[in-house]
This record gives C-alpha cells, structure tokens and sequence, in this order.
C-alpha cells in the first residue's frame, strides 16, 4: 500500500478518470478517508461544472446574424468562350507542329518497337489527362474562391 | 483508453466531411450553411463572450462581429482543426481584442469581485448549516457558478468552462487560446485545487 497521500494531480487525475489506478492507490485509496473524501469532492464538483446553467441571450442571435451577413448578388454573366478558343489554339499548335516535324519524328521513332511506341505514346497521355485535370480543379477551386470574394464585397 | 479520454479526442472523418460540406455550400452562396453553422457553435462563442467580456450590452455586437470575421474569412479555414475551435479562436481573440481596445484587463470588475465575495460567503453560510446533508447537484452548481467567477487569473474562468462545460480536449482549448497544451494542463490544474479550496475553505478545513 502507499503510505503517503495522494498528490493533487493524482487526484484530479482519477477523479476525471484520465487514470487508472493502480493497485497500490487503490489499496491507500479504501484505506485513506481523507483522499477517498478528496476524489469524491472533485467528482462532484466536476459533475455539478457540467451542470452549471449556460448563458444565453434573450433573443435569437441566428436571425440577427444572418440578417447582418453581406447580401450575395446572384447576378450571372454571359459564359465566357475563352477556354474553347485555347482548346481549338492548343490542337492547331500540335497539328502545325506534326505536320512540319513529322518527317524529323519519324527518323528519331526509326526501329523502336511497336509496343515500347505504343506504351510511350499511353504514358505520355495519360500524363497530360493528369496533368490537364490537377490544372482544372486548381483553376476552379481559385474560380470559386475569387466569387466568394466578390460576393462579399458588393 | 478511458472513456472520458476518448470522447475528448472524438475528432474523426466524419467532422471533417461535415465541416467540408458546410464550409463549401457557404462559399457557394447558402446561407443556410452558414445558419447551421451558427446553431452549432453559437454555444461556445456565447460562453467565451460571457466569461471575458464584462460589460453586458457589448456581448451581443461581439458575438455578430465574430460570426462576420467568420464568415468573411471562411475561405482561408484550412480544415487543420475542427471549424467550431476555429469559430472559438476568433471568438477568444476578438474578445482579447475588445479588451486591448476598452483597455480594459482579462479581469472581473472590483464590484463584480466584492459580489462575488459577498455571494461566495452566503453560500458557504448555507453550507455551514446543511454540513451534515449532502449537497444537490444544483446546490453545488449555484455555488460554483459564483466560485468560477471569482477566479483568478480570469484566463482560468475561461478554461475551466472550455474544459467542463463544453467538453474540449486539452488540444482544442490550446488551439482557441494559443497556448500550449501543457500549459493548458497546468493552469486548469491549478484552477480546480483553486475551486476546491476556494468551496470547501468555508466548511471543511480540515479537508484541505
């Protein structure tokens, strides 16, 4: 059995039951009035913490916020073409260049095999689908967050 | 694990999903979300804008000020804690702020203090006559009410509310108040020997 009494801590320790005790504590504990008296003092006093009356306000503090929050303009505008003519840029850009180095990449493909050219012509694909979605999902998370600034600031 | 260990680090998934979704429709424009959000928080927001603010016609402006702050800047809300110990965060820090400005201290008034005394005594009078009776639960929580009250630092008031009444873990409160965990740990240690004594000092010396 432990001789000496509990410390504070161990008290408030084992009355939150953030510890287990041990069987020497448990021991001092049946033993020992005075920290047995102690434990239960804290439990009580945390139950009746817990069951202290929480202040509010007399009236609804959602509608007076809400009433007070900026007004957001849903007032859309005319879709934007701009990404369509960057799409039929970007394929006229690849176009030209194939067409113009088409012979100079055919002598640099000469003697690869026809499936390590087909894994390459995947990978190099499935690289830019990546690519081109991360891009997109970034450009849309900003989108969404340049409104949400707009719509405050009006 | 114990069980009032584990309900204090009950932050999982589905937090995080439910703040996402919220924090999302809000961007989108629903200011139904951001009701929701309200509902949800509006308990500790009110209870850290009662324990620090004194002056009682304030506390309703502060309460809409930290909902607009928000609101405004729930875009850069990273998702790293849970979104009521972020609303909490600001609420603790305008209150800080509003005290900065009053210049006025994280302190309760001299007459709320002499109150609390007189109020403090009467209760422990109370107690002298029904020493040998076990005290009600609301008996004992009338008397902490003022007991919490009297408390100083007043940073402990805070903590102990956090901490009992609305049942944040030690992480959460050190996430609101910018302090560290530990020090958490110590000053609400310290706050409940304080609490203890300051109820039993009255009737029960020889306990202490």
């Amino acid at each position: 059995m432990k001789q000496e009494h509990l410390s504070d801590d161990e008290l408030q320790q084992l009355a939150l039951e953030q510890e287990v005790p041990g069987q020497q504590w448990e021991a001092h504990i049946q033993q020992c009035a005075k920290c047995a008296t102690a434990i239960a003092d804290y439990r009580a006093m945390f139950a009746a913490l817990s069951a202290m009356e929480k202040p509010v306000f007399n009236l609804d503090m959602e509608i007076q916020i809400l009433s007070k929050l900026p007004v957001v303009t849903t007032a859309k505008r005319p879709a934007s073409h701009l990404p369509m003519w960057l799409g039929i840029a970007a394929i006229t850009m690849a176009g030209i260049t194939v067409w113009v180095m088409g012979n100079y990449f055919k002598e640099l493909l000469k003697g690869v095999d026809s499936m390590m050219l087909c894994l390459l012509v995947a990978t190099a694909i499935t690289i830019t689908v990546l690519q081109c979605r991360e891009m997109l999902a970034t450009y849309r998370k900003k989108m969404e967050l340049l409104k949400f600034y707009q719509k405050t600031a009006t | 694990m114990l069980p009032g260990l584990i309900k204090r680090m009950h932050f999982n998934h589905r937090h995080i999903s439910e703040d996402q979704y919220l924090v999302n429709q809000v961007l989108k424009g629903n200011q139904q979300a951001f009701a929701s959000i309200v509902r949800q928080t509006e308990g500790l927001v009110v209870q850290i804008v009662f324990k620090m603010i004194p002056a009682a016609g304030d506390r309703q402006d502060i309460v809409q000020d930290v909902y607009l702050k928000a609101f405004s800047s729930l875009a850069a809300f990273k998702f790293q804690s849970k979104l009521s110990t972020w609303v909490g965060k600001i609420a603790y820090n305008s209150c800080l702020h509003y005290l900065e400005k009053k210049k006025l201290m994280f302190l309760p008034g001299a007459d709320e203090q002499e109150n609390g005394l007189d109020q403090l005594n009467k209760h422990q009078e109370l107690f002298q006559h029904s020493a040998e009776k076990a005290l009600s639960q609301k008996e004992l929580a009338a008397i902490l009410t003022t007991a919490v009250r009297m408390l100083s630092p007043p940073v402990y008031q805070t903590l102990i509310i956090l901490y009992h009444q609305e049942e944040l873990s030690y992480a959460e409160i050190g996430e609101i108040t910018s302090l560290p965990e530990g020090t958490v740990k110590n000053y609400l240690f310290r706050a409940r020997k304080a609490l203890r004594q300051q109820i039993l000092s009255g009737y029960k010396k020889e306990d202490l």
